[in-house]
């Protein structure tokens, strides 16, 4: 039987940071965290885990795109910048905001893609976990994994194509 | 389209700035404390439950055991005393009934390289619903247990109604049976 606590503690923070990551919004993070973690106990019941932290990433990584998805399809995504990030960074208001419309257009692109590409993609290169270690979470062959990811950058490329990249302040307009 | 090789690493570049600028938000401290507080009671349930999960395999095995012991001694019996039952007799109380329900479970074979060991695992399953005549209701589950796809059929009308949950899809499909061959002109 697993001690749920110890587990909750040692795990929350990652699975947090990935739940964050994709949806950028606290309240929508937070329930994803609950469900990932409610779901990793229904997945206990059934079978014994062996790796937690690759089990809870994924879960989390597959809820957080399931909200994304249905908060871009309801249009219900509100963008803004931090007022502390403009403070406490030394980038300019422009640069701010053209990094914030470019993380929310990937964000958008990421709820546009097949499922098993967006997630695949997102444990890669958000969660940084191995192409053994993803295909060991989606029972995929490592090759396969390397395949999807391919074709999840192919599709973010194109959809992120029309976006013109931002003049720097002086420069030839 | 043709893409000029130039095009396609400015496609790359905004990729990398984009993924550059995800990474780069800053992520506050988390989860709230709030989702320990909601989860916890559930953790307590499931510590107070966990003595019975395993309990319950364990006489569920028994349960099948005894009655297959039963079933065979009873059909021993049976065909001992009445040898003219036949499989025909089976089927033909069996096709009495009127509706039936069924689950029917998806296996995989996983093989753990690091243990060195294969499992069956279930993978989906489907909770299958037959009524007379000719009404049918199938609910397919995911490895979570959540419902992807349902498909209802009335075969008397030729009716099939596809849901794709996942997708948000319904896909309705009208195939009406042929006619019956005593109603045909021959």
């Amino acid at each position: 039987m697993p001690n749920w606590t110890t587990i909750y503690e040692q795990h929350s923070a990652a699975v947090w940071k990935t739940a964050w990551r994709v949806l950028k919004v606290t309240h929508l993070a937070a329930d994803c965290v609950q469900e990932t973690f409610l779901s990793a106990m229904t997945l206990a019941e059934k079978q014994t885990i062996r790796e937690w932290s690759g089990l809870l990433i994924s879960l989390s990584t597959r809820r957080a795109l399931d909200q994304l998805r249905r908060t871009c399809r309801a249009r219900q995504r509100e963008t803004f910048i931090n007022q502390q990030e403009i403070v406490s960074t030394q980038k300019t208001p422009e640069t701010l905001f053209a990094d914030g419309e470019l993380a929310e257009r990937l964000r958008a692109a990421l709820a546009d893609l097949p499922a098993q590409q967006a997630e695949v993609f997102c444990l890669r290169t958000f969660s940084d976990m191995s192409y053994h270690d993803i295909a060991a979470q989606l029972n995929l062959e490592d090759t396969h994994v390397g395949v999807l990811l391919h074709r999840a950058r192919n599709g973010l490329q194109r959809q992120l194509s029309d976006i013109r990249p931002l003049v720097p302040p002086g420069g030839n307009s | 389209m043709t893409v000029t090789n130039f095009e396609h690493h400015a496609e790359g570049r905004q990729l990398d700035a984009a993924i550059s600028a995800i990474l780069s938000e800053e992520i506050p401290v988390g989860p709230p404390a709030s989702v320990a507080d909601n989860l916890s009671p559930k953790w307590a349930q499931a510590d107070v439950h966990s003595g019975r999960y395993h309990l319950i395999p364990k006489l569920n095995r028994l349960a099948v055991v005894a009655a297959v012991i039963v079933g065979l001694a009873v059909s021993w019996n049976l065909f001992d005393q009445r040898s003219n039952i036949a499989l025909a007799d089976i089927s033909r109380e069996f096709q009495k009934a009127k509706s039936i329900q069924f689950r029917h479970v998806m296996y995989a074979h996983h093989y753990d390289d690091s243990e060195k060991s294969s499992v069956w695992r279930g993978t989906s399953y489907v909770d299958c619903n037959f009524k007379a005549p000719g009404l049918s209701r199938e609910v397919t589950f995911d490895e979570d247990g959540v419902p992807w796809q349902i498909v209802t059929k009335d075969k008397t009308r030729g009716i099939t109604l596809e849901l794709r949950l996942a997708t948000k899809q319904a896909i309705l499909t009208e195939n009406p049976p042929p006619p019956s061959p005593s109603c045909g002109g021959g």
